[in-house]
């Protein structure tokens, strides 16, 4: 065999590692936002018709991109494993876009995140005829590194008795404002001390005695209805609490 | 990525021509017959492999086989598989690809290779705590490099580098792939 081969192929191989492991390099610091790790589980579980408009088959005809709905330049693409990454989303509060082949799929809202720079959000969305948000988990990663008091600094000095910024929470109550998109909740007995504002925009929303129509449930939303909200508690302060939820149940009146 | 994914597939089409036996390559005159003989036994191999696919750093082994098609030239078959998880969810990765292999002259103790394989490829995603999952399969292939080191008459261990082009869902994914194993040689 030409060793000249062996040598040209050498480099192209070495050449094309390199450009993909700088390319998506896990490890790079940001100085603004948060880094976000997402997945998503594309056509997992039983689609319903058309809720959104878009069919599945078009989410299957191209690869998703996704978008920072405020800071468009941040921008990815899906790959084929359903893994994403992106490094600087803003810790006011942000919106992940899903589209594919520039039709928008759905979107993702999360409400403001805890103004570190370290931390790490994990995020699992389902894709089927829309979008909707499975998980959200936050990893502050300077808790993680030794910070062992911090935990118990947030239990102190959060508004919602046992809650902890970045952990997963569910709260009963009412609602005292709002819509299905985004709503005051008032938590029933003393658990809370003010109203805690839950983005579930991306939530899935059941009804007792209506389990075919998403919409129809998203409706009985507003002010009065009693519902349970499942989802992570992004912020928690001794007079503001913020929950992006994954679920929500509207109770029976 | 895509741009960069037909530039690797033009290589990987040169490679498999590069592959296939011209007529200076056949003449018998110009092979020691030492190294027709080494070469021409099937090959096992076994080792730990990992693999970057998409954003998720996987772990796990491959397995591959080969016999020899020509004294520089071994057919391979090669099933790997890759486990990790990201962003909560669990993922797999299983492999199969076959092609052709140039390799080294026979005899020496380090012996290095290039092959261009294709086949399928099948991820699995899941996430426990909601019982769901999902699975694709892709079709594509790998370039890759790698040498042996003879350890012993039969035995020799192999490092090897491949670069993955899968394609699903209407584009390409590049992954890079790094195995490290033993490789173990039947026949004469």
């Amino acid at each position: 065999m030409d060793p000249r081969r062996i040598r040209l192929l050498a480099v192209l191989i070495a050449a094309g590692a390199l450009l993909r492991c700088g390319g998506a390099n896990p490890a790079s610091p940001s100085n603004a936002g948060v880094a976000l790790e997402g997945m998503v589980l594309q056509g997992a579980g039983a689609a319903s018709a058309g809720s959104a408009g878009v069919s599945a088959q078009s989410a299957r005809g191209g690869r998703i991109t996704v978008t920072v709905q405020e800071d468009p330049s941040q921008s990815t693409t899906v790959s084929g494993n359903g893994t994403f990454k992106l490094e600087n989303v803003p810790v006011t509060g942000f919106t992940l876009v899903f589209s594919v082949n520039g039709v928008v799929l759905g979107s993702v809202s999360v409400s403001p995140v805890p103004a570190t720079t370290k931390i790490k959000i994990k995020i699992v969305v389902l894709v089927t005829d829309h979008v909707e948000l499975v998980d959200l988990e936050m990893n502050d990663e300077n808790e993680d590194q030794g910070g062992g008091d911090q935990g118990h600094q947030d239990q102190k000095t959060c508004m919602i008795e046992g809650g902890r910024q970045g952990d997963h929470i569910e709260l009963e109550g009412v609602v005292a404002s709002g819509s299905s998109d985004h709503l005051q909740l008032r938590v029933n007995g003393n658990r809370s001390s003010g109203l805690v504002d839950v983005t579930a925009s991306g939530a899935s929303f059941q009804c007792q005695g209506d389990k075919n129509s998403s919409a129809t449930c998203k409706a009985r939303v507003q002010t009065g209805a009693k519902v349970h909200v499942k989802g992570t508690l992004t912020i928690c302060t001794t007079s503001a609490a913020s929950v992006t939820a994954t679920q929500v149940k509207v109770q029976k009146d | 990525m895509r741009a960069g994914s037909r530039r690797a597939w033009a290589v990987a089409f040169a490679l498999l021509s590069a592959a296939t036996p011209s007529a200076s390559e056949s003449a018998p005159a110009r092979r020691p017959a030492r190294a027709s003989s080494s070469a021409s036994g099937a090959e096992l191999s076994f080792g730990y492999s990992y693999l970057r696919a998409g954003e998720a750093s996987l772990h796990g082994w491959q397995l591959s086989g080969s016999v020899a098609a020509r004294p520089s030239v071994r057919l391979v078959a090669d099933l790997s598989g890759h486990y990790g998880s990201f962003a909560g969810a669990e993922l797999s990765q299983i492999s199969l690809l076959a092609g052709p292999r140039l390799v080294g002259p026979a005899g020496r103790r380090l012996r290095p290779f290039g092959q261009a394989l294709v086949g399928v490829s099948h991820t699995t995603s899941k996430f426990e705590a909601a019982s769901l999952s999902s699975g694709d399969t892709a079709w594509g292939g790998a370039l890759g490099i790698g040498t042996d080191y003879r350890v012993a008459r039969r035995w020799a261990l192999r490092g090897q580098a491949d670069y993955l082009l899968l394609h699903s869902g209407g584009g390409w994914d590049g992954d890079p792939r790094l195995s490290l194993g033993a490789a173990y040689r039947f026949g004469h």
